[in-house]
């Protein structure tokens, strides 16, 4: 692994999504979205902010989630197809680089566009009530790590399945990941024998637990969020993400290109 | 050492639900450092699938392949090895400059000497002016001016260039041949795969014959092609009607050439030469030239693919 070559993929995996029209579009109509939502309430305080703040972060979520998807889903396949990746891989450049690469460039772009949301969020609430939620800084922290997730879920299933089948997997992933905390703690009270609570154990590993990374109800709550749990989160995130990185790696460098 | 050494190669293609299929068997090869390197064979013979297992995109399934001594699959073989590969579109949205800053950047060069070398490839591949041009508005040609330039970029000792020149015009198709001759000027080794025959009798110093993934010839292109031909080419004039009649009824192969009028070209074998001769002076002809028949490239490939394809059935 070269950290060198990484950055080189990744700078160039951004600059082909930033040179692409229609990027422009999709982020345009996202920022309109949030102005919107947040001028029709402009005056209102109460509920009816919270309800503003819950929409505002689901909505960032799902942005979010959908762009992982969008972004990473034929990024490997295509370079496959139309054989860039022919030029590229027969450089001193690994196919981990490659991967990382590709990877960096990805949850880069999303960084940027959920910086921009995120800040909008902050200064929009700013301006209604006049102090400042930092809880909003957290929450889109871990929504873009909750990205960094997504995103080398989806890069990596892109190596064995055609993408459609891959949207089907890592949505399934996601809708899991989300709900899984909840079913697996179900499931771990119904079987609290040590055989059963292996596979359980293992259910809990395998699965992203992406509610980990979801800190809606604090900020509308207005809790204050430790950092520690942040922290705790990031890490997670981050090792999830290696981890699913390194079968990447697996399966594409047994890949005849 | 060789620039490229293959031992025992085979490579046996396996994806779920097909029937493996074997395209390269117990193929052994060196290629010696310097010099043009020709690899040759009909579609489907396995010349790609072999550069591709030199410059480590696919997995051999047997044998060993050594670029510049080390492992193909060992990354720093690609340090000093340009590839072109056979079909390939390079990022659309890049200019050429960026193009080749981004190939030139696995390399470890400064800064200073990267801008130099893009403006030394940009040149040497005839793209100067195109420097700025996004790779999507180029010709085709140029692409694969482009491509090659890639290749070169960071100055490799070693050149695997699959089908240079497939697809291009003539006149593009000398230009990159003279490229590739600069190369070889340069002391780099270039090995190459086509279907142009009398390209690579041209150009090359060495060559390879590849059918149905094993070896059917190899060695220097003067010796293959050396030897006695047993054919000569007798030029003459004569008046119409005469021996020409003559020898076409009797089935003798000569032919009008049809930018001089009177004027017949016709291939017999050199033991034949000397009664011909007399029969074309002694019916009033004149003689122009007796030529000797030069082994050629094409022929020989054709003899031994056809050789090759009747064996096998
Ligand atoms: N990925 C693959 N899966 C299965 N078979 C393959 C694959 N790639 C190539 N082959 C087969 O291997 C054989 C050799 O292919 P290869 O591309 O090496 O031929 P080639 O000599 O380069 O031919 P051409 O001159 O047409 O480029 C062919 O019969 C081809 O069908
Ligand atoms: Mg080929």
């Amino acid at each position: 692994m070269r950290p060198a070559n990484i950055w080189q993929i990744g700078r160039l995996t951004l600059c082909e999504w930033t040179r692409k029209k229609v990027f422009y579009m999709f982020f345009i109509v996202a920022l309109a979205f949030f102005g919107l939502a947040f001028t029709l309430n402009f005056f209102n305080l109460g509920p009816q902010a919270r309800f503003t703040m819950d929409l505002s972060l689901t909505a960032m979520g799902l942005f979010t989630a959908i762009l992982s998807l969008g972004l990473s889903l034929s990024a490997i396949p295509q370079d496959l197809e139309n054989k860039t990746a022919w030029c590229l891989l027969s450089r001193p450049v690994s196919r981990f680089d490659y991967l990382c690469g590709k990877f960096l460039g990805t949850v880069l772009l999303i960084l940027i566009i959920l910086s921009i949301l995120t800040v909008e969020l902050v200064v929009v609430t700013f301006l209604k009530e006049n102090r400042l939620h930092w809880t909003i800084l957290q929450a889109g922290l871990l929504l873009w790590v909750e990205s960094l997730v997504l995103t080398a879920v989806v890069l990596t299933f892109s190596l064995p399945f055609s993408p459609p089948m891959n949207a089907a997997f890592s949505s399934f992933v996601y809708a899991v990941g989300h709900l899984s905390s909840t079913y697996i703690q179900a499931l771990s009270q119904e079987s609290r024998n040590v055989a059963g609570g292996i596979p359980v154990l293992l259910l809990k590993l395998a699965l992203p637990q992406l509610q980990y990374f979801d800190l809606k109800s604090a900020v509308v709550q207005g809790y204050p969020v430790p950092l520690g749990y942040t922290g705790e989160a990031v890490l997670y995130g981050l090792l999830y993400a290696l981890m699913v990185l390194l079968l990447g790696e697996l399966l594409l460098s047994r890949k005849d290109l | 050492m060789a620039a490229l050494e293959i031992r025992n190669l085979s490579k046996t293609y396996r994806s779920p639900g097909r029937k493996p299929f074997t395209a390269l068997r117990d193929l052994s090869l060196a290629v010696p450092e310097g010099g043009i390197y020709g690899f040759l064979g009909p579609n489907g013979a396995g010349k790609s699938t072999t550069i591709k297992i030199l410059v480590g995109l696919i997995r051999k399934t047997g044998g060993e392949a050594y670029v510049l001594g080390r492992p193909a699959e060992d990354l720093t073989s690609h340090q000093e090895m340009g590839y072109l590969p056979e079909v390939s579109t390079y990022y659309p949205y890049l200019t050429c400059r960026e193009l080749l800053d981004f190939y030139c950047s696995f390399f470890g060069l400064s800064r200073r000497k990267r801008v130099s070398r893009i403006g030394e490839t940009l040149a040497l591949t005839g793209l100067t002016s195109k420097t700025d041009t996004p790779v999507r508005e180029l010709s085709k040609g140029m692409q694969q001016r482009l491509g090659i330039a890639q290749a070169v970029i960071h100055d490799p000792p070693l050149l695997i260039l699959d089908e240079p020149t497939a697809a291009l015009d003539p006149l593009i198709q000398k230009e990159v041949r003279d490229i590739i001759l600069k190369f070889r000027d340069q002391g780099k080794t270039i090995f190459f795969s086509s279907h142009r025959l009398t390209e690579v009798e041209y150009i090359c110093d060495r060559v390879a014959v590849l059918h149905e993934g094993r070896l059917l010839l190899e060695g220097r292109l003067a010796e293959l092609l050396e030897g006695p031909s047993p054919d000569c080419d007798v030029t003459f004039s004569a008046e119409e009607g005469e021996i020409w009649d003559r020898w076409r009824n009797s089935g003798v192969p000569v032919a009008r050439i049809t930018a001089s009028p009177q004027t017949f070209q016709a291939r017999f074998p050199q033991k034949e030469i000397k009664q011909r001769v007399s029969e074309i002076l002694s019916s009033r002809g004149s003689l122009l030239s007796v030529t000797p028949v030069r082994r050629n490239l094409e022929d020989l490939f054709v003899k031994m693919i056809a050789e090759a394809s009747h064996e096998t059935g």
